[in-house]
């Protein structure tokens, strides 16, 4: 009895202390889901709150409504300052889901000093997301507008989702950034966002014809042949040249944000961007690969399309002897889905199997020689190589990130055809 | 009202223990981390659980050849009255500050994330529960602590189960900051969790025999030592080894944290509801911390009624965390005296604990060795 007696006064006692300390209504709070970071006109910093509506309707809560807030600031906290003079709540930043960041901002290393507020102070979460956009980031919050309704699910959920599905884009949170930054034993990638301004609304589609896969259909993006995509692109130079297109590729309909690729980064600064498909060749030497669809151009006279997962996480063998020398074995597991060819009918198995994997092999070496050049540790290679350290002063004695432009690395490829055709790529 | 002849069950005994443990090795720990324990504690804890548990046996080798009294009593078989006397006062700051450490972390903790009021009026929140707990007396606090003890551990496993998919294993190299650091982490780690590895020795009586105080201990101190060497390499594999440095509990920011490599959903606002079963956990803890210390204090001076002492004690552990905590200009050099205490305090124990039990063990052996040549 005095046991039960005990717990309950406990348990009363905890859950009445909630209520007591600096009570505060739920409907005090505006609650911003993310933040977009451009470069300011007369102040540092153009800063866009995407602030979470509330809609009456069923149909509004399943979209998710959104209003924006845009202020410049020399930091957060002044854009913060200036956008609560004209809000009549408080701006709450506990539900924050992604910081988005312009090119123009990582690329002049500006990040850090962003970001150089404390986290706790806005009860924001280290987990935040954060992502890249070529172009301006305020652009892709108003651009994630479906129909005649903001759109924030894609942020919240869906993004994911697709990352799990697809593969084709990183996905980084500020933690991460941090112990990039501290440890100095990898770089992040970040995802890759764009803004596709020939997307129309939809009241001004009818009519309009163009469809999808039109024009450079095979070129990039999801589309695209994975291991014959250029290597590293060093900045965002294309960003203007795709500016009327998906990562490359003519679309109509949905919203105009995207994500496709990753953003590279060299500590603090962006130093380039990898394409879709070879983000997917990135992830898989990281093993963070879930799976997703990669087409191989050269195997036979048509395309050859094959779901990919990895069988086990790559191992990577390290040596520091001679050198600095990586050794990957990476094992895949791939179920056509489309062959035009007929390569199928045409050539065994293994040869299949043996074309995929030089294939793999090839643009994994060249995707690593990019990222390399731009001093960029993509392949998280500092995380296996510190491994070989007891102690931390020797670890950081080795100064890995001046060592990284004399690693090498090869990678050995197994490919296992696991049935010839699969369903359930998008499930 | 001190009661001696007061029997404690086995089982729930084995639970207190369990729960004091748990808490005291992952939340009162991660207090007096710091920096210079980087993340190798997953290598540290287990061999200052094991180095704990060797010194324990000498301890309840001299408690069983003493006759039939508890730790106290080997105080004052062994080092006379009057000594005997001052090294019981000192066993009873020791587990004050055993009730101060944990208490520290989640004051902070409330104040710095959960929070936005002063520390004083968090403390005073605290001093309720914790006054309320200690008047109801071991028995009731036992009993208490014998039921949250699941509700705390599930949580903490429910935590790293759903974080895990953050941990990596990279994390763990560079395994050290240098090894007389690891060393000196390892000593300080056994000797914080002695203090709860001594409560069934000195209710012995209350346990009412031997093979009680023996069961208690092979149950609680395996199962404690498995589940607290888990969290801390599940910890160490997800925090990076300069990361501790500004951590203020590990522990909640898994979910801060999580997922670099993704995670999210529901589970991820789930944490301030988890931190306070931790912190009713904690409670418990100190309660029993303070109930063992006035209990100490009141067979010392033989007060039959021990909740004054109690309630004086609670007011203490609260003065200690509240100078911890709030940067008082006027307390500054107490505060540093308090900070290495609470650094380097643990290792006080060891002498205070250790001396008289060989000497209680090096007398029998020479009283022995007496009737052997008679």
């Amino acid at each position: 009895m005095k046991r039960k007696l005990m717990c309950l006064v406990l348990a009363a006692m905890m859950l009445v202390c909630t209520g007591c300390l600096n009570p505060s209504a739920l409907d005090q709070y505006s609650y911003v889901m993310s933040i977009g970071v451009d470069m300011g006109k007369q102040m540092r910093f153009n800063v866009t709150f995407l602030v979470q509506k509330e809609d009456e309707s069923a149909e509004g809560k399943a979209s998710g409504g959104a209003i924006y807030l845009t202020a410049e600031g020399d930091t957060l906290l002044e854009a913060l300052e200036t956008c609560h003079k004209g809000v009549p709540t408080m701006l709450s930043f506990s539900r924050i889901n992604s910081i988005n960041f312009s090119s123009e901002v990582a690329e002049a290393g500006l990040i850090e000093e962003f970001m150089s507020f404390s986290l706790d102070s806005l009860s924001m979460r280290q987990s935040v997301r954060l992502l890249i956009t070529q172009g301006k980031a305020e652009d892709f919050l108003k651009g994630m507008t479906m129909g005649d309704k903001e759109n924030i699910a894609k942020i919240q959920m869906s993004l994911k989702s697709f990352y799990e599905l697809s593969g084709i884009f990183s996905l980084t949170n500020f933690a991460l950034l941090i112990e990039a930054i501290d440890s100095r034993r990898l770089d992040v990638t970040l995802s890759l966002c764009g803004v596709d301004e020939s997307v129309q609304p939809p009241q001004q589609q009818s009519g309009n014809s163009q469809g999808t896969g039109d024009g450079s259909g095979s070129d990039a993006g999801t589309g695209g042949g994975g291991t014959n995509q250029n290597a590293a692109q060093g900045g965002a130079s294309g960003a203007e040249d795709k500016k009327d297109t998906t990562a490359g590729v003519f679309r109509s309909g949905g919203m105009k944000a995207y994500v496709s690729g990753s953003a590279l980064f060299d500590g603090w600064k962006m130093v380039g961007t990898l394409n879709a498909p070879d983000t997917q060749l990135m992830l898989i030497a990281r093993g963070e690969f879930k799976q997703g669809k990669i087409t191989f151009n050269g195997i036979g006279d048509g395309i050859l399309e094959g779901r990919f997962e990895l069988i086990e996480s790559p191992k990577v063998k390290t040596n520091t002897q001679d050198g600095l020398f990586a050794e990957f074995d990476i094992s895949l597991r791939c179920s056509i889905i489309t062959d035009t060819a007929e390569v199928t009918r045409s050539m065994s198995g293994e040869a299949i199997e043996q074309a995929m994997a030089a294939q793999l092999e090839e643009g994994l070496e060249r995707v690593f020689l990019g990222c390399r050049s731009l001093n960029s540790d993509a392949f998280h290679l500092g995380r296996v190589f510190s491994k070989n350290f007891i102690l931390i002063s020797e670890w950081e004695s080795f100064d890995w990130k001046s060592r990284y432009k004399d690693v090498n690395a090869s990678f050995n490829v197994k490919v296992k055809l696991d049935g010839r055709y699969s369903p359930g790529l998008w499930e | 009202m001190i009661k001696q002849s007061q029997k404690y069950g086995v089982a729930d005994f084995t639970k207190t223990l369990l729960l004091i443990l748990c808490t005291s090795s992952i939340f009162a720990m991660n207090a007096i981390r710091g920096a210079s324990w980087n993340n190798s504690s997953f290598i540290t804890m287990p061999i200052a659980f094991a180095i704990a548990s060797v010194l324990l046996t000498v301890i309840f080798l001299s408690v069983t050849k003493s006759g039939k009294g508890g730790l106290i009593s080997v105080y004052e078989e062994s080092m006379g009255e009057a000594v005997g006397k001052i090294m019981s006062v000192l066993l009873t700051l020791v587990f004050i500050g055993a009730a101060v450490l944990p208490l520290i972390q989640f004051i902070n903790v409330m104040h710095d994330l959960v929070y936005n009021v002063e520390i004083t009026s968090l403390a005073a929140l605290v001093v309720i529960i914790l006054a309320v707990l200690c008047l109801s007396g071991m028995e009731g606090v036992m009993g208490a602590a014998s039921v949250a003890v699941y509700i705390v551990l599930i949580s903490i496993l429910f935590m790293l189960v759903t974080t895990s998919e953050s941990f990596d294993v990279y994390r763990l190299f560079p395994m050290l900051g240098s090894y007389g650091s690891a060393v000196s982490a390892t000593f300080s780690q056994s000797a914080y969790l002695l203090p709860a590895m001594l409560m069934p020795l000195i209710y012995r009586k209350n346990l009412q025999s031997d093979t009680s105080v023996r069961r208690v201990y092979k149950i609680a101190l395996p199962v404690a030592f498995v589940f607290c060497t888990a969290v801390h390499l599940s910890i160490d594999m997800v925090y990076s080894y300069n990361e501790f440095e500004e951590m203020k509990m590990p522990m909640y920011h898994l979910y801060h944290i999580n997922l670099t490599q993704l995670g999210e959903g529901f589970t991820s606002r789930i944490d301030k509801l988890l931190f306070f079963m931790w912190l009713g956990g904690t409670l418990l803890t100190s309660a029993l911390y303070i109930c063992t210390a006035s209990d100490i204090f009141g067979r010392l001076f033989k007060k039959m009624d021990a909740r004054p002492v109690r309630i004086v004690f609670v007011i203490i552990v609260l003065c200690m965390c509240i100078i911890d905590s709030v940067s008082f200009v006027r307390f500054n050099e107490l505060y540093t005296v308090l900070d290495r205490i609470k650094k380097n305090g643990g290792i006080i124990l060891l002498p205070i604990v250790l001396v008289p039990s060989l000497i209680v063990l090096i007398k029998c052996r020479k009283g022995a060795g007496k009737g052997d040549e008679a």
